[in-house]
């Protein structure tokens, strides 16, 4: 039954499952842990370059504009992302400051940045070393996006000040908010999976779907 | 049930794709070129080394001040529960409650349940294995919420520096919870749930 037969295995608990075609807009569960194994997208090319583009667009203004103006006794200061870590650096919390950086700058402009290659890489059919090394980076680095922490530390922060001043939310905020959810949905709905298909097939069958 | 290791194979962490096990020594996935491991390496003691670390800076990051608010030249260093406790008092329940959560809740559960998964591998314990899978499921994504404070304090450091007015700084305690965090995630990606599932596969091992 088992042999020559296409087969994937569940990453969470190792049940040997018979491959079956997942339409788009359905997804695969696993039987056993139910752990959710493929999930294809329509459009993942188009889709992942359209959302990439408009977070790495975005990402300017939310990370240099103003987030949030605290006014008291008519003395104003402005917050915005980089000055926040800009901040911890100066004060001489270097690792909090890296952290911070790290989680709501970097890795999610990574993020954005490497989905975008991949799609223009496999827009442009090169399917070598580079495309592989991008597609590796990019699973790993999902993780440390946190922009979905940030929005509620900004919210939670701003409920704290209101009583203390004048807090106003400034354009920053509303640039953030559509990096946030074009970063998000691009984290959730890429799949990677008939990416690597096509790096096996074009080195030589190493796909998936291959007889055992 | 047939597993990927029943039947002598290896998935690849990176790529997904299924390979027969190599005979000897570690293979590297002919697709991507990653090291195959049937499991995790080093799993178990790994995970242990992250979650020990964790509870050990969880000393400091609560004793130490985490942020000082400071107005008029009036104002006391806060620790995390401190904090808390303030907000509270101050009629922000709500906020209180989602601060409690991030900072003090979510890091104690996740290494209280990242524990009892290891327990659970390590004496072999019949719980169920899909409410475990859950549980990893549980921890691995709570895991950034407790950056909530973290970010926090870099927005408030920078909105609230007024001088003489009004100051908000940093504290020690700040720089420990950041590592706690980041332990704690190491600690999570490092488990490898296959291994709950093993004990299923050689009841009598």
């Amino acid at each position: 039954m088992l042999y020559g037969q296409p087969h994937i295995a569940c990453h969470e608990c190792d049940a040997l499952l018979a491959t079956v075609a997942v339409p788009p807009g359905k997804k695969l569960v696993c039987p056993r842990c139910r752990c959710t194994l493929r999930k294809p997208a329509r459009d993942p090319i188009d889709r992942g370059l359209a959302l990439s583009l408009t977070s790495l667009t975005l990402m300017v203004p939310a990370f240099f504009m103003p987030i949030m103006t605290f006014n008291m006794l008519g003395l104003d200061t402005v917050d915005t992302m980089v000055k926040g870590v800009l901040h911890l650096f100066q004060a001489g919390f270097w690792w909090m400051a890296l952290l911070v950086m790290f989680c709501s700058i970097v890795a999610p402009m990574l993020q954005n940045a490497l989905v975008l290659l991949i799609c223009l890489l496999v827009r442009a059919g090169r399917y070598g070393g580079l495309l592989v090394l991008l597609l590796k980076s990019q699973s790993r680095i999902g993780r440390w996006a946190m922009l979905e922490v940030y929005m509620l530390s900004i919210l939670v922060a701003y409920i704290k000040m209101i009583d203390s001043g004048q807090v106003h939310m400034g354009v920053g905020m509303i640039c953030f908010s559509g990096m946030m959810l074009s970063t998000t949905l691009n984290a959730v709905m890429f799949d990677t999976h008939p990416i690597w298909e096509k790096v096996g097939q074009t080195r030589g069958g190493l796909h998936e779907n291959r007889p055992l | 049930m047939k597993t990927a290791r029943s039947e002598g194979l290896v998935l690849c962490l990176d790529c997904q794709l299924l390979v027969r096990q190599p005979r000897t020594g570690v293979g590297a996935c002919p697709r991507c070129g990653s090291a195959l491991h049937g499991r995790i390496r080093h799993s178990i003691s790994h995970t242990w080394a992250f979650v020990v670390a964790a509870w050990v800076l969880l000393v400091p990051a609560n004793l130490y001040p985490i942020m000082t608010v400071v107005y008029f030249g009036e104002g006391e260093p806060d620790t995390i529960v401190s904090g808390v406790i303030k907000l509270a008092e101050e009629g922000m329940i709500p906020i209180a409650i989602v601060v409690f959560i991030a900072s003090v809740a979510v890091p104690m559960l996740k290494l209280l349940g990242i524990m009892l998964l290891l327990f659970t591998v390590h004496f072999k314990w019949s719980l169920s294995k899909t409410e475990c899978t859950v549980l990893y499921r549980i921890i691995e994504v709570i895991g950034a919420w407790s950056m909530l404070d973290l970010f926090m304090i870099s927005i408030l450091v920078t909105l609230v520096d007024l001088g003489t007015v009004a100051q908000i700084s940093a504290g020690p305690g700040a720089t420990a919870f950041a590592s706690v965090v980041v332990l704690t995630m190491f600690a999570a990606m490092s488990f490898d749930p296959r291994l709950l599932w093993d004990l299923q596969e050689e009841p009598n091992d």
